[in-house]
């Protein structure tokens, strides 16, 4: 099911309701990790239930939520109260007295210590948690912002009509191959851009040949791992095709042709 | 009230089960409404309602360790426990909401459930966006939302097919959704 489908078929709606089967319950969760964007339909549909609820309604009298709130809140404190008070007046009767008034009173402080400290815990737990999330966020965000820039400038690059395109194509060593070769008529910059390239083995790495006039310049290695991204190689000055071949990490001084997996000429 | 945080719905979880003073607030200023809404669209009663609010709020935060994720969502969960609660109310007290009940011309607004006491509710004053609705968005609102009425049940009801029951809700829900955006 698409997740236009199941936005139409009403189903999240009778799931928010609280009217869903414990099956479709089940089915929705399992669509929501594969389709996220079903997530903001449904916070839509419970914002719209909250308003559709909300309005025209009387307002609640304040005290209604501060009656909540105590009640809540003042059993535990109530307790270590009452506790300290009723060892007092023991005390002053006897040694012995005294003597179990501060053992009880000792372990009434000892239990309030616990109690607190695992508060505590908890608390320095929570904030640790909400820090993580927050660091992780942020790097997400860099990530996605660092990976938006390169887009935008890959696309300006790709628009520039001064650059001049060549497509790659793939020889017999691997068909299917191909990448783009940006080249900058006013600087002589080369870029690639790799679509399809097998994984070069390890200790292996692919490098760009310049052929002007049937002799191969070395135009620099680059990593056939990242196809998103555009690649700043060398300074081209003359060329009038371009090859790539499998080398040695980081290059050799000239292509071994039996390695030759793209070529492009230029028009 | 404190600068707005929005929680997001799993640290609000996890802040509840910790039971943290800030959580409570937060989830009674963005929830109490609401389900003061629905509590009121069924009993029609402000006092009533404030107190039955009052203890379903009280059953929400002491009986957190009931709510589970993966049966849905937190929203879901405490609609659920006020309508009963209301629900609930209306039965205990059924005499004396009887003597309010005004006589309707359709008999969709009956409302018996084989498994519940039989009870007349008050014709429930639906709000007024609601009502400028056509009659079976607001019929299908009602026992889907103030009654909580399955999409079976509604269909059997209305002896309307499920699909088209299905189907009108969402429709209802997207009409309030554009005349409350307005």
């Amino acid at each position: 099911m698409e997740p236009g489908d199941i936005i139409n078929s009403g189903i999240l709606e009778s799931y928010v309701l609280g009217t869903a089967s414990v099956q479709e319950v089940a089915r929705i969760h399992n669509m929501l990790l594969q389709h996220p964007e079903l997530q903001q339909e449904i916070e839509r549909i419970e914002h719209t239930l909250l308003l559709v609820a909300s309005k025209d309604v009387p307002e609640i009298p304040s005290h209604i939520k501060e009656n909540i709130r105590t009640k809540v809140f003042s059993e535990n404190a109530g307790t270590v109260v009452v506790n300290l008070a009723e060892t007092r007046p023991a005390a002053k009767s006897s040694y012995k007295y005294g003597m179990a008034a501060s053992v009880a009173l000792l372990i009434t402080s000892a239990v309030v210590n616990v109690v607190l400290y695992s508060k505590l815990h908890v608390a320095e737990q929570t904030v640790a948690d909400l820090n993580q999330e927050k660091s992780v966020l942020a790097q997400q965000m860099e990530i996605s912002r660092t990976s938006l820039q390169e887009a935008h400038a890959s696309i300006a690059l790709m628009g520039d009509t001064m650059m001049k395109t060549i497509r790659l194509k793939g020889l017999g060593n691997s068909p299917a191959a191909m990448a783009y070769v940006y080249w900058d008529t006013r600087s002589r910059e080369v870029y690639v851009n790799v679509m399809e390239l097998p994984a070069p083995p390890k200790g292996k790495q692919y490098q760009l040949w310049a052929l002007a006039n049937g002799k191969p310049v070395d135009a620099g290695v680059f990593s056939a791992v990242d196809t998103m991204q555009l690649q700043k190689l060398k300074v081209v000055v003359e060329a009038d095709a371009f090859a790539v071949t499998l080398e040695k990490e980081g290059g050799n001084p000239t292509p071994t042709l039996s390695a030759m997996y793209l070529m492009g000429a230029l028009h | 009230m404190s600068p707005k945080i929005k929680y997001t719905e799993e640290v609000l979880i996890a802040l509840i089960r910790q039971k943290d003073q800030k959580a409570f607030s937060y989830l009674y200023d963005n929830y109490s409404k609401a389900l003061y809404g629905v509590i009121f669209t069924i009993l029609q009663n402000e006092e009533d309602s404030q107190d039955v609010l009052q203890a379903a709020f009280l059953k929400i935060w002491n009986n957190f360790d009931s709510y589970k994720e993966e049966k849905g969502r937190l929203f879901t969960w405490m609609l659920n426990i006020v309508r009963n609660a209301a629900i609930d109310f209306t039965r205990t007290t059924a005499s004396k909401v009887s003597s309010r009940i005004q006589n309707l011309d359709t008999n969709v607004y009956e409302i018996n459930k084989q498994h519940q006491h039989q009870v007349n509710y008050d014709h429930i004053g639906l709000k007024a966006a609601v009502n400028k609705l056509e009659d079976d968005y607001q019929v299908i609102i009602e026992l889907a939302y103030y009654q909580g009425y399955t999409q079976e049940e509604i269909s059997r009801k209305l002896n309307m097919p499920l699909g088209t029951v299905k189907t009108k809700v969402r429709q209802a829900l997207i009409h309030l959704r554009n005349k409350m955006a307005l």
